[in-house]
């Protein structure tokens, strides 16, 4: 299994945010060779192999890990969430409190309600830090 | 007149200060156009995977600076609870908004708006050797 890199605090400065460079068939060819194509490779297939026997639901503190075999059953503790993780499933849920406090508008339309704008919006707003 | 569009700003928090605490600022202005797109395109009402890969993009960059560990029980949890409850999320806001399935339904056609939760559901089942049941 293929380790990846990693990008240390202080070479961050030499980078420029991401923009959008897919724009035509050949710039497809140029992500295929790129260094975050390959990145994004290893980063999914570390991924997949994590999670090889493993089935939801997935609760930390307990015996989730299920392997089985046509014979028997062997239950793995799962260890106690990293600060990373909880930090990120926190994120997404308050991402989804937005979701309540901006209910969809009155519509006839069958796709896109424009309260999604809204969301959208306030997803822009907190980016605007510093 | 609407009273829910009149959010006061205050209330949204800087999301990204509080996930990523002092020690990773440096990385906001980099990830911060990944993170904007993972939930769809609020001009044009949809989603798809596209946006799914911008998020995947996002948790990659995310471990690159080692906010997160490329070590197997933090890559479990990754695909386990982050991925997971990241699925929860888009699916309520494709019901709830209505979101239109951005380009042509899918990779592959599996699935309306997404993809790599069949990528990474095929690392669940390698090797198994019984039958089992779908589940929600």
């Amino acid at each position: 299994m293929q380790a990846l890199r990693e990008i240390s605090l202080s070479q961050l400065t030499r980078f420029s945010p991401p923009t959008t460079r897919i724009n035509r068939d050949d710039d497809v060819e140029r992500w295929k060779d790129s260094k975050s194509y390959r990145d994004y490779a290893i980063f999914l297939r570390r991924l997949n192999e994590s999670v090889v026997g493993c089935y939801l639901p997935w609760e930390s503190g307990q015996p989730s890990k299920v392997v089985r075999s046509l014979t028997r059953i062997t239950y793995m503790r799962s260890d106690p969430l990293h600060q990373a993780i909880q930090s990120l499933l926190k994120l997404l849920d308050t991402l989804d409190g937005w979701i309540d406090e901006i209910p969809p508008l009155e519509s006839p339309q069958r796709f896109g309600n424009l309260a999604f704008r809204t969301w959208g919006k306030r997803l822009e707003e907190v980016g605007e830090s510093r | 007149m609407c009273s829910f569009l009149i959010h006061p700003r205050k209330k949204a928090d800087r999301v990204l200060e509080t996930l990523l605490g002092n020690n990773f600022v440096a990385a906001i202005p980099l990830i911060k156009p990944l993170f904007l797109v993972s939930f769809g395109s609020f001009t044009r009402m949809d989603y798809g995977t596209g946006h799914e890969t911008s998020f995947a993009l996002f948790l990659l960059c995310l471990t690159l600076i080692r906010f997160l560990e490329p070590v197997v029980e933090e890559e479990r949890d990754i695909v386990l609870r982050i991925f997971v409850r990241y699925l929860h999320l888009c699916w309520k806001l494709q019901d709830v908004y209505r979101l239109e399935p951005a380009g042509s339904h899918g990779v592959w056609g599996l699935d309306d708006y997404s993809f790599l939760g069949y990528i990474l559901g095929s690392g669940q089942v390698r090797g198994s050797s019984f039958q089992f049941y779908l589940s929600c």
